[in-house]
């Protein structure tokens, strides 16, 4: 059984359809790729696992306990940590305080304050953020944001991880760095870690995914390896065929 | 239905019907009910509900346009009322000519000015600044009218179509002037539903609103499209204000606060459903001439028909449903490091704010100011008032300036404070709970030093905070500024004004004087010095928490509540324990701010614009620093400054520009925040702070901000091609506008 | 509201030097900009008072001391006063410390014979200086009761032309109370510390009068300061024991605030109607409900009416917030039970859109006698037009249009130099006539050097029948419960206020069957 099961989800806003029966499963020990075209729903399959959304219908299990109906917090607590596409840090607060709100609520209380530092430190240099730790992360740029994003949810002590678009606005050399982080990640039993990864760098994508759900229209179109999904022709379709506009403005839950 | 079928609602409409019905059967007149009475009040209604409902229109209007909501809508109709009698009335215009220069030019104009040197700038500001300059404007365009026509004459606006005719309806008559208006306010709400849904310039308006890139892509011009709503916003409002003013007299703050009904009517269709809205201004017209007609509520609930709007407003605004978690939103930042405070200079500060209290009450201060010598009892008489606002404006700190949680009902809690004291130190609770057959007696209750329950208060006052809160938690933006404002409202009209919640007293105080150690603070200077010591204290307070991990949870929930939930922050805890400690501070302030006159004015002292007032203060000194309040220990000063000046009346000039200040000034200065969003004590700060030897990172700070360029402005793209109808339907999805097909989206998009 | 303004203005200037600091020099920040010129001319207008009184000077001087006491006095009484009225009259008059001046010889010059000396706060050699506290500056009412102002410096331009007080001439310091307690208690510590005493007083939030009651003299005694008030709204004011109102509180004190209390009311033009209008009165009583004040002075009133034989129809409470649609509930409520009479204890404002709705709601106005107060003899109530066209209106001192008949109103009229000044000059004025009065008669008995706080206390405290030289109805100064027993009774004709009753001019109705007094706990008494 996986750790993190979608089942049949269905997402309606009135009358458009954003998720159609869309299942997903995630493994540890592995990264799995969630791809598809602007506005296919991965964002909002994202929103339902993590409890922002409440499915129209379908279910969302977590180690083969129901938790559709539990809130984000409690999600939060269970082990399921998340990162935004549009960014969400805490951009008021530096990068260090970014990382201490989540230390302080996913440790214990009793914690002594040099110890809840020590572990914000190690996060921050596991994603090589180390010497911007106090600059406001408002004002950092788009990448290193991202990381400390990428920070904040790992200092959750996360089982399974959703990464929405992680190396977007990264460079090269920084996308590389993260997919090895993602590697090494999953890689340690200890962590005994799963990933959800939705990106649009293909290379990136295909580099580190074990396994990759393809969504489009709301639809999961194929699950299979890289190397199976890049032979699919439904998948060519919908990346190639898609008409511009739909592309461009039909993204209802992003 | 806007709602759908949702339980909740449906539920909580159950509740209030229920709710009504039995205050009705409670406080029936026993007046005779003859179909002629009733047929003439529903008429009576319906017309007050148009009125309100062409205020509510163009707030609708501006917001599903702009994406501002117009607090200073019914200030607009003020000036337009005002300026229409002087055309009309004090001038002779023709009524119709009048009617043309005021509605048709000059309101329009007004809407574009506002638009292009205001609005235009509030775009990427944060909710906080987008409320507080709409209000600031409010404030401004009411002290323009206050300026111009003095309030030392009564003054009237004649319906403009006859009163005195109209249909027949056998005793009674209908005036041809309310059909008029009533089909006026019909006609432009439905007109105004074309033009947003059925038109290519309403498409547009909608579009820009929350994605001026895609909408100027597919062809919007978004500049003339904004200013196009303000205009006919401020049209709206101006004939709204004209067409209200024959019904309640010239009198701007009477004029102004009909806002609220219309407040209340936008609400109830969720500010973006223009017939909603209408349906809502007529339901609060016919409940209250209904209200009027057969309800008696006694002098001690007297003013439970006005009450009507701001309770339908809460409560409609709490039935809503749950806005869902917002992501994606962008604010503009400033670019810095982060510091906080260390302990030390905290110490130091409050230090120098108790030293500062000491210089100036001994009078050692005075080689600062005009006329040494004569500083006496009402120096201090103000200087205490002054801190014991500031005292309030401390609650506002933790709440607006870390949590992001708008609060126009500061003084609400303040008074709750002060009446929670007057209880306590009444000692009634004691024979209230049986505790004298437990052997207490109330008279030692009452012999304990004063001052020691004060920190019981607190404590007391922290639920109220609490239950503000669970609505609250629910709740984003501007639905949570426009709870805490029904609030604070309904707390003005229905508790305080109650005698036994603030009894009225023949002689002396109400409120005695603070008693501590066997010390009575009973003179003004001992007063200040103990209002400063506390205010000292609160602000250390604040210091501290701002470095614990409840100030970065309070943070936290203010840039994102989406990824502090998904971090396993429990949001509304975190909410409910910030709006308590709120309630703890303002509670406190309230008692010290009650002891200071030693009487408080239950009806007047808790107007909601002195509410807007300590708002609009504190978020433009700067909401996110609790040290801001130190600066306010000048405020005694300066008063004494302009009282000298005025009556030594040698110095016109200073006078006036003082005049000006404080006339103007509030407005301007709030105005000023869209373009230093963090307030004015922030920017001093700033520029202070590189004097400091040991802060070297501010003037890096500094260097690098001169370094930062401006973002580019998009520009105006023109419209090469109509919007086809899909791309109408396609816009609307992403923007969320068809809220009958996506509700939540509806909700959703209220921006926070 | 006035203290946030200042709190407000603080911090503009604070934000300029912020953005000065900040080097974020936006278009904002000349928002205070200087650039506008200062208006302000006071001293001229001071100056041109004074040219224009100098001339008749001493003429009125004389007129003003000699006749008026007596003579009009006695002249507007005479048709009603009985033999009690007459014996305390008389009474009062050769107790009180303020009538020998009449008596004086005016060619004797007390000032001449002595060194005058600064003898409490507020008097020097050569100045008497008054504080003059009107709610003027509220942000959203500025100019509310100017008229305070400019009647207390018309008086004391009077005063000084016709030779000054106590052979001093007369200060006047003006204080804003803005609608708001902190204020209106700054003011009265304002008049401890610089003013000899308060003149004119017209403060609606006048809710802790401590430091008014109990604040030093120069000789260490802490007796308070005199308080020569127009309106006293609220208890502690209208117990006050250094307040004298010429708008008297008519009501028992001191008072705790709540509960019972003994308070008498004038209902002789109500009575006057009953007997020459209409012999059955049944109608609508509208209360101002916006205060607990208010309330409490009006309900007084109406249970007056039903004392004498006014059947209550129904008594809602009204605000500045009604609506004059929602006028048309009470219009509903006269149709019902057939009413012929509508009386308004709120102001001109009310009672113009309670007879405009009349109008619109098709009834027959003319079947019924309206009928308002003080607060609807003011010229924006005969601006509303037809619509108030036989509204009676009755007040308790001779109307502006009446200086012919008496010199106080003369001058008056000719010193505020308004045609139709709003009624809180002439109160005002009249509080700087008494206080004038007592100051005299301090001086007559013991020079001008025995002008003290503690003696303007007594003697204002003996006045028991003062009358603004024969313009108003006489009160008695050492009770608070005593109502002024005259009235006088207009009628709206033709857009014009016209004297009804007595019929002849110059003439108040004094009889002493005019006042009813009655005990009740008045907040409760109100129904809403």
């Amino acid at each position: 059984m996986a750790l993190l099961e979608a089942e049949q989800v269905v997402m309606r806003f009135g009358g458009v359809v954003a998720l159609d029966n869309a299942s997903v499963d995630v493994d540890p020990g592995e990264v799995t790729g969630l791809i598809g075209p602007n506005g296919a729903g991965k964002t909002t399959l994202f929103n339902v696992v993590t409890g922002l959304l409440p499915p129209t219908s379908g279910t969302v299990k977590f180690d083969g306990v129901d938790i559709t109906r539990a809130g984000v917090s409690r999600r939060s607590q269970m082990g399921i940590a998340r990162t935004f596409q549009k960014l969400e840090a805490f951009n008021t607060l530096s990068a260090f305080d970014n990382v201490r709100v989540a230390v302080e609520k996913n440790h214990r209380a009793k914690w002594k304050h040099q110890r809840v530092n020590d572990v914000a430190h190690e996060m921050l240099g596991k994603v090589g953020l180390d010497d911007v730790a106090d600059v406001t992360v408002g004002t950092l740029p788009t990448g290193s944001a991202r990381l400390v994003e990428l920070a904040r949810a790992l200092a959750c002590r996360p089982r399974v991880l959703l990464l929405d678009e992680p190396s977007s606005g990264l460079n090269e050399e920084e996308t590389t760095a993260i997919g090895q982080l993602l590697l090494g990640l999953v890689a340690d039993k200890d962590n005994d870690l799963a990933v959800l990864l939705v990106e649009h760098d293909m290379s990136f994508v295909m580099g580190v995914c074990a396994r990759i759900h393809v969504l489009d229209f709301g639809k999961i179109i194929a699950v299979g390896t890289p190397i199976e999904v890049q032979g699919n022709e439904a998948v060519r379709a919908a990346y190639l065929g898609g008409d511009e506009f739909r592309a461009g403005y039909v993204g209802v839950g992003e | 239905m806007i709602f759908g079928v949702r339980h909740s609602v449906a539920v909580a409409t159950a509740l209030g019907t229920l709710g009504a019905v039995i205050i009705a059967v409670l406080t029936w007149k026993g007046a005779q009910v003859t179909s002629e009475t009733f047929l003439v009040t529903t008429y009576i209604g319906l017309f007050l509900g148009a009125l309100w409902a062409m205020y509510a229109t163009g707030l609708v209007v501006v917001y599903t346009t702009t994406g501002v909501f117009n607090f200073a809508q019914g200030a607009i109709g003020v000036f337009a009322a005002f300026f229409y009698w002087e055309l009309h009335v004090n001038r002779g215009w023709h009524s119709i000519l009048a009617l043309f220069v005021v509605v048709g030019l000059f309101a329009p104009a007004l809407g574009v000015v506002l638009d292009i040197v205001i609005m235009r700038r509030l775009r990427t500001a944060s909710l906080v600044v987008q409320l507080m300059v709409t209000v600031a404007i409010m404030v401004l365009l009411l002290s323009v009218v206050g300026d111009i026509w003095e309030a030392d004459t009564a003054r009237r606006v004649p319906y403009l179509f006859g009163i005195n005719n109209g249909i027949d309806l056998g005793p009674s008559q209908l005036p041809w002037h309310r059909l008029i208006v009533f089909v006026v306010a019909i006609a432009i709400a439905v007109a105004m539903r074309y033009l947003l849904r059925r038109t290519r310039i309403g498409t547009a308006m909608r579009a820009v609103v929350d994605n001026r890139e895609l909408a100027a892509l597919n062809g919007a011009r978004p500049n003339v499209v904004s200013s196009t709503s303000w205009a006919l916003g401020s049209m709206l409002g101006a004939l709204g204000g004209i067409l209200i003013a024959p019904e309640l007299g010239l009198d701007p703050a009477t004029l102004n606060n009909v806002v609220i009904i219309a407040f209340a009517a936008a609400a109830f269709g969720a500010l973006k459903n223009l017939p909603m809205a209408v349906i809502g201004a007529m339901l609060i017209g016919l409940l209250r001439a209904h209200t009027v007609a057969w309800l008696d509520f006694g002098s001690d609930f007297r003013f439970a028909h006005l009450s009507i709007a701001p309770l339908l407003l809460l409560f409609v605004v709490i039935a809503l449903p749950q806005a869902r978690l917002e992501v994606g939103r962008l604010v503009h930042h400033l670019r810095r490091h982060e510091r906080f405070t260390k302990w030390w200079e905290g110490l130091i500060g409050c230090g120098v704010i108790i030293l500062l209290a000491v210089a100036f009450s001994g009078g050692w201060l005075n080689f600062l100011i005009w006329d040494p010598g004569a500083w006496g009892s009402r120096e201090l008489n103000s200087a205490n008032e002054a801190m014991a606002l500031a005292l309030i404006g401390l609650s506002l700190v933790p709440l607006i300036g870390w949590a992001g949680q708008i609060n126009f009902a500061p003084l609400a809690f303040a008074g709750f404070g002060a009446f929670v004291y007057l209880k306590v130190i009444g000692a009634g609770w004691v024979t209230f709970l049986g505790l004298d057959r437990l052997g207490l007696d109330p008279q030692d209750i009452r012999d304990i030093d004063n001052g020691y329950w004060i920190l019981l208060v607190g404590l007391l006052c922290a639920p109220l905070g609490a239950l503000v809160a669970l609505p609250a938690a629910r709740l984003r933006g501007l639905y949570l500024a426009l709870m805490t404002m029904a609030f604070a409202q309904a707390m003005s009209l229905i508790f305080f004004p109650n005698p036994w919640v603030m009894p009225i007293i023949g002689t002396g105080r109400q409120f005695p004087h603070i008693e501590l150690f066997g010390v009575t603070f009973d003179d003004r200077r001992g007063f200040f010095l103990l209002l400063m010591c506390v205010f000292a204290v609160v602000v250390y307070a604040l210091v501290l928490l701002r470095r614990s991990r409840y100030g970065r949870r309070w943070m936290a929930i203010n840039d994102s509540q989406a990824a502090a939930a998904t971090l396993g922050v429990p949001v509304v805890w975190t909410k409910v324990v910030v709006y308590a400690l709120s309630a703890v501070i303002a509670g406190i302030a309230g008692v010290f701010w009650a002891t200071v006159s030693g009487n408080v004015d239950s009806v007047q002292g808790f107007d909601l614009l002195i509410g807007f007032n300590i708002v609009l203060l504190v978020a433009a000194a700067g909401v996110s620093i609790p040290v801001a309040g130190i600066f306010l220990i000048f405020i005694p000063l300066f008063t004494g400054l302009g009282h000298r000046l005025e009556d030594s009346g040698n110095v016109d000039f200073l006078v006036t520009l003082l005049d000006i200040m404080t006339t103007y000034g509030p407005g301007m200065l709030v105005l000023g925040m869209v373009f230093n969003p963090r307030g004015a004590i922030f920017e001093m700060g700033r520029g202070f702070s590189p004097i400091l030897p040991w802060r070297s990172d501010a003037r890096a700070e500094i260097a690098a901000e001169n370094a930062q360029k401006r973002e580019p402005e998009i520009g105006e793209l023109g419209i090469e091609r109509p919007f086809t109808p899909e791309e109408v339907i396609a816009i609307d999805r992403r923007l969320g506008i068809l809220d009958e097909v996506v509700p939540k989206e509806g909700y959703g998009a209220a921006r926070s | 509201m006035k203290n946030l303004r200042w709190i407000i203005g603080l911090l503009a200037v604070l934000a300029l030097v912020a953005a000065a600091c900040g080097g974020n020099d936006d278009d904002d920040s000349g928002a205070g900009d200087p650039a506008a010129a200062p208006t302000e001319a006071p001293d001229d207008m001071d100056d041109e008072m004074d040219e224009s009184m100098d001339d008749d000077m001493d003429d009125e001087m004389d007129e003003s001391m000699d006749d008026d006491m007596d003579d009009e006095m006695d002249e507007s009484m005479d048709d009603d006063m009985d033999d009690e009225m007459d014996e305390s009259m008389d009474d009062d008059m050769d107790d009180s410390d303020a009538e020998p001046v009449a008596t004086e010889e005016p060619e004797v010059d007390p000032c001449e014979a002595v060194d005058l000396e600064a003898t409490d706060i507020g008097i020097t050699e050569d100045t008497i200086t008054v504080l003059v506290m009107a709610d003027v500056g509220s942000p959203l009412a500025p100019g509310l009761f100017q008229g305070s102002i400019d009647g207390v410096k018309a008086w004391a331009n009077h005063v000084n032309a016709e030779g000054g007080l106590a052979c001093r001439q007369v200060e006047v310091i003006e204080h804003d109370s803005a609608i708001n307690p902190t204020e209106t208690t700054n003011g009265f510590l304002v008049a401890c510390e610089e003013a000899f005493a308060l003149v004119g007083t017209t403060a609606l939030f006048a809710l802790d009068t401590t430091d008014l009651q109990t604040c030093s003299d120069a000789h260490g005694n802490d007796i308070g300061v005199p308080d020569f008030a127009y309106i006293t709204t609220e208890p502690p004011h209208q117990c006050s024991v250094v307040t004298f109102a010429s708008s008297r509180p008519n009501s028992e004190c001191p008072y705790a605030g709540t509960g019972d209390r003994a308070v008498q009311s004038q209902v002789g033009h109500v009575q006057y109607l009953l007997e020459n209008v209409s012999s059955e009165l049944n109608g609508v009583y509208l209360v101002p409900s916006d205060l607990p004040s208010t309330i409490a002075s009006t309900m007084p009133q109406l249970r007056s009416f039903q004392e004498i034989g006014v059947v209550v129809d129904g008594e809602p409470g009204v605000s500045g917030f009604t609506t004059q649609s929602e006028y048309g509930a009470y219009i509903q409520v006269m149709r019902d039970a057939n009413s012929n009479f509508a009386y308004t204890g709120s102001d001109d404002q009310s009672m113009i859109k309670w007879r405009s709705e009349a109008e619109a709601q098709g009834m027959d106005v003319d079947s019924i006698i309206w009928m308002c107060q003080l607060a609807c003899y003011t010229p924006s109530f005969l601006e509303a037009g037809d619509v108030v066209e036989n509204t009676y209106i009755w007040i308790w001192f001779l109307p502006f249009d009446e200086t012919d008949t008496n010199q106080e109103l003369a001058d008056f009229m000719e010193a505020i130099d308004d045609p139709f000044p709003p009624a809180w000059a002439a109160g005002s004025w009249a509080d700087g006539v008494l206080f004038e009065q007592v100051v005299n008669g301090i001086v007559a008995e013991g020079g001008p050097n025995a002008v003290t706080r503690q003696a303007v206390l007594d003697g204002a405290r003996n006045v028991t029948s003062f009358d603004v030289n024969g313009w108003w109805s006489p009160a008695d100064y050492s009770t608070t419960e005593n109502i002024m027993p005259c009235f006088m009774l207009m009628q709206v004709q033709n857009n014009e206020f016209v004297r009804v009753h007595p019929a002849e001019r110059g003439e108040l109705d004094c009889n002493p069957d005019n006042v009813v007094g009655l005990t009740s706990d008045w907040g409760a008494e109100f129904g809403g």
